[in-house]
């Protein structure tokens, strides 16, 4: 049956993960966003809640009571789950929120392509009894950014494991991770067939972060370059294993890893989009309320726009659980993860713009809005920016056509 | 939940009316709006297949299908064609009404003669909008009232039987009246209608010194006023449903067209002026999609904002649907223009819809009052 | 006292609970709080841990309104009182259930761990 009613569980995770954002991240937002970092006693006592940024946070519990959980036959929600929290933390503050500790981004890589072994290795350091760790995932390279079969980082196959070079850039979390989900290719001219995804340890010799970048918004996340040089990857951190490519024989690939991520990030990166646009949103109506006159020209403009904004809020929204339940069902969701994702990037940036123009000239002074605005952009860009959102919704709507675009 | 599973009896209904949509309904479109009438065979197929009676109660012999449903089904039908279902006769848009007061002794005629067979066609004239009178004057005179002027051009008008009325008196009293053509003269006047929804039956209704009396009266005050609140919220829900089935059409239209039309030795798709364009209008359609469904289920559970999201809604799917409509047409190029293609059509149609159900921007500010609590000055 | 947390009754690790929070009431001091343990399963039943004056105190039923209320299995309770079971994570998997003030739920995690429990475990 159709229905946008959330559950008594889903609304439990809403309200107690906005009660977070509210009196956890709020207080500390726009500070952290002017010092360029999120303060570290903040994560170690996050981290000692067993908070954490994971997308498989939502289905599991713990490993211990596994035989448990299966005698209750309740439908999948993870992704519904994940999208409803993460809108939550979007709504708090993006930067903290992608700072969690936790896997982060290089979760779902591990967590669909690992080896048990490897699961257990890189996906059991996170704990709240541990001091706050993080996952990272590398993909973007200074030469290759959307197009992913353009990586030039090369693995070079030795004794007991490989050698990566290269360069990769715009990696989140990427100086202070444990672990980092590389992306890199065995021979350039085997294309897509040639990636392979590895899992370098920090402290590896021959890996480090050059340098943090400087960006428009989302200070307080750790934007890093990291470099590899004759760096070697002992072979059981090899995500997957050899049998794991073999196995595929010419089909997918380190590729194949790289994408089937997508799937499952886009949905909960478009939600955190959706949260800041609610954030700006929520703030300017309570301001119009407050400050502006009940009557004339500004506050009839300040009608429209905000029942604009409430309904892209709502589009995008779902959109977005569309695309979670999609997954949460086991059905192919490439489409719609792409479509919420461009849908979302794309209101949450209008959303903020048009709620600064409202505040006028006042909005520059020390305002959440602005700091909203420029947070906001990223959400256009990664993961695919636009343009490839729209490449994907393309290529899906033209392939019963037998037209590959 | 939050889920997105139809029901096994909302996807069969679906299937049903899609196949119909497909086979029957878009073959016949020119046709239709070239006679400036739905084809009297395609109707009663339409009839028996039961698609005129979704939201009719029960007890008159309708499905009586909460919203979520209807939305389902009657985008699939608009699927074949906008222009068809606009024109198909019934109770129409009054429907919502009847359901909300299927005892009510006025509406005892009606209810008989749609017993047997096809159900006489009711025009739903709305001659207040928002405390503003559209062209009608009500006074109240007697017991009852006396009506004069002419109506703004109403959907079915030109095939109407009977009318649903919604006016203010001289006193500004809300009413609600059921007039009967067998026991009033109303006179319709068709105009010289180019746009769109040809075959829609659209005319101006004229009343010249025309008596009302009190068993014409269907409520008044403030029932009348929450009786119409109710009904056309469910209106401005199930219209917004049938913008979204024209959307859908232009859209898997234009998907197949730019698929195999080739220029510069390949197919269209593969520029990207073209494939996004698709991809967005892909993307307007699905968002709509789900604001329809959005606003169906809180009315079907009676939630306190239902109505105002049915403003909001409609505001959005016109914009929406002259997008999509629009894209269409541009995407097929000089193809796009000529009547050899349906899109023409489909964007006539759109303009044409979005201008019968409410203006756009005053939609708009309606919701944004809601959102701000106060009321907006109607000048500006 | 080499006693794994599972072996005590519902009752027993209340008692414990009084006792350790009483012989170190440093983590509770200054607060004025009653929470409200509804225990499903087996060992069915409510409890209230009242903090107050430094002082924590347990009792059976639901003598006064609590400002929280938890709700869980009554091996969920125990694992999540020794830190076996991740109070986030058994929310988030819906087995642990929260109403009322929640910043006040958080609050309780982070107190409890402030305990050495190794020796239930």
């Amino acid at each position: 049956m159709i229905s946008f009613e959330m559950s008594s569980h889903q609304q439990q995770v809403k309200d107690v993960v906005h009660w977070f954002a509210e009196n956890e991240m709020r207080p500390i937002s726009m500070e952290a966003d002017k010092m360029g970092r999120v303060p570290d006693d903040w994560l170690e006592k996050i981290n000692q809640l067993g908070i954490q940024l994971s997308t498989s946070s939502f289905d599991g519990g713990e490993q211990k009571s596994e035989k448990k959980e299966k005698k209750r036959k309740s439908e999948r929600q993870g992704n519904r789950l994940a999208v409803i929290a993460s809108e939550e933390l979007g709504w708090g503050d993006p930067a903290i929120a992608l700072t969690l500790p936790g896997p982060g981004l290089g979760g779902p890589p591990v967590q669909s392509s690992g080896t048990p072994e490897q699961k257990e290795r890189f996906l059991s350091i996170f704990s709240k009894d541990e001091p706050p760790r993080w996952g990272a995932y590398a993909l973007t390279e200074p030469d290759a950014g959307s197009d992913v079969s353009g990586i030039r980082t090369t693995a070079k196959k030795v004794e007991g494991g490989y050698v990566l070079n290269g360069q990769k850039i715009f990696i989140t979390n990427g100086a202070r991770a444990s672990w980092v989900v590389v992306f890199a290719t065995v021979d350039r001219s085997l294309g897509r067939a040639g990636h392979r995804a590895f899992v370098v340890e920090k402290g590896t010799p021959g890996f480090r972060c050059t340098r943090l970048a400087r960006k428009m918004g989302i200070r307080a996340s750790e934007t890093a370059e990291l470099l590899f040089e004759d760096c070697f990857v002992p072979e059981e951190n090899l995500l997957g294993g050899e049998a794991y490519y073999e196995s595929r024989g010419s089909g997918p690939s380190g590729f194949q890893v790289a994408m089937k991520t997508f799937d499952n990030t886009r949905p909960i990166v478009a939600s955190m989009a959706i949260g800041i646009a609610r954030a700006a949103y929520e703030y300017t109506l309570d301001w119009v309320r407050r400050e502006y006159p009940r009557h004339g020209r500004f506050y009839h403009r300040a009608s429209e726009v905000l029942a604009n904004a409430e309904l892209d809020i709502e589009a995008a929204r779902l959109l977005t659980w569309e695309a979670a339940w999609k997954a949460d069902i086991g059905q192919p969701n490439a489409k719609e993860a792409a479509m919420c994702k461009a849908y979302s990037g794309k209101i949450a940036l209008d959303v903020c713009a048009k709620c600064l123009e409202l505040l006028g000239p006042a909005g520059l002074e020390n305002h959440i809005l602005e700091k909203l605005y420029r947070d906001a952009k990223i959400f256009d860009i990664f993961e695919g920016t636009n343009q490839i959102q729209h490449l994907v919704t393309a290529r899906q709507l033209y392939e019963p056509h037998g037209v590959r675009v | 939940m939050i889920s997105f599973q139809p029901t096994e009896e909302e996807r069969a209904f679906v299937d049903l009316a899609k196949d119909f949509a497909e086979e029957r309904i878009r073959p016949m479109a020119r046709e239709c709006e070239e006679k400036r009438q739905v084809s009297p065979e395609l109707v009663e197929k339409i009839n028996e297949l039961g698609f005129l009676a979704l939201e009719l109660p029960e007890s008159w012999g309708g499905l009586e299908m909460p919203l979520i449903s209807q939305v389902q089904i009657l985008e699939a039908l608009s699927f074949g064609d906008l222009g068809v279902v606009q024109g198909l006769p019934g109770a129409g848009e009054a429907a919502s009404l009847i359901r909300l007061i299927p005892e009510h002794s006025v509406l005892n005629v009606y209810r008989e003669a749609g017993r047997e067979g096809s159900r006489p066609t009711v025009a739903f004239l709305h001659a207040v909008d928002n405390g503003t009178p559209q062209g009608l004057k009500v006074e109240a005179e007697g017991g009852g009232y006396v009506l004069n002027g002419t109506s703004q051009p109403v959907r079915l008008a030109a095939f109407a039987d009977y009318l649903a009325v919604s006016a203010e008196d001289s006193r500004g009293e809300p009413l609600l009246l059921w007039l009967d053509k067998a026991d009033g003269r109303w006179h319709a006047e068709e105009g010289d209608y180019r746009l769109g929804l040809l075959a829609s039956g659209c005319a101006r209704i004229r009343f010249d010194n025309e008596r009302v009396s009190q068993n014409q009266v269907l409520a008044k005050g403030d029932e009348a006023q929450g009786m119409l609140s109710k009904a056309l919220s469910r209106i401005r829900v199930l219209e917004a449903a049938k913008e979204v089935g024209l959307m859908e059409a232009a859209l898997s239209y234009t998907t197949g067209y730019t698929a195999q039309r080739k220029a510069f030795g390949q197919e269209i798709a593969k520029f990207q002026g073209v494939s996004f364009a698709l991809a967005d209008m892909a993307i307007e359609t699905q968002a709509a999609r789900h604001l329809v469904w959005r606003s169906a289920t809180k009315t079907d559970r009676g939630e306190s904002d239902a109505r105002d999201s049915s403003f909001s809604l409609l505001s959005r799917v016109h914009r929406s649907l002259r997008f999509v409509t629009d894209s269409a047409v541009q995407l097929l190029g000089g193809h796009g223009y000529v009547q050899e293609f349906p899109v023409e059509k489909w964007m006539r149609d759109a303009q044409a819809q979005t201008v019968l159900y409410g203006r756009e921007g005053d939609l708009l500010v309606r919701c944004g009052e809601q959102l701000l609590n106060e009321r907006i000055p109607t000048e500006v | 006292m080499a006693k794994n947390i599972q072996d005590y009754t519902v009752e027993e690790a209340w008692e414990e609970i009084e006792k350790n929070l009483n012989e170190n009431p440093e983590p509770i001091k200054g607060m004025n709080v009653v929470y409200q343990y509804d225990i499903s399963g087996d060992e069915e039943g409510a409890y209230q841990l009242h903090l107050s004056g430094d002082k924590a105190k347990v009792e059976k039923g639901t003598p006064a309104e609590p400002d929280c209320t938890l709700q869980m299995s009554a091996e969920d309770f125990k694992d999540l009182l020794v830190g076996n079971l991740n109070g986030t994570a058994a929310f988030m998997s819906g087995r642990l259930k929260i109403k009322g003030n929640i910043g006040l739920a958080m609050k309780l995690e982070s107190l409890l761990r402030r305990y050495d429990t190794s020796q239930y475990q």
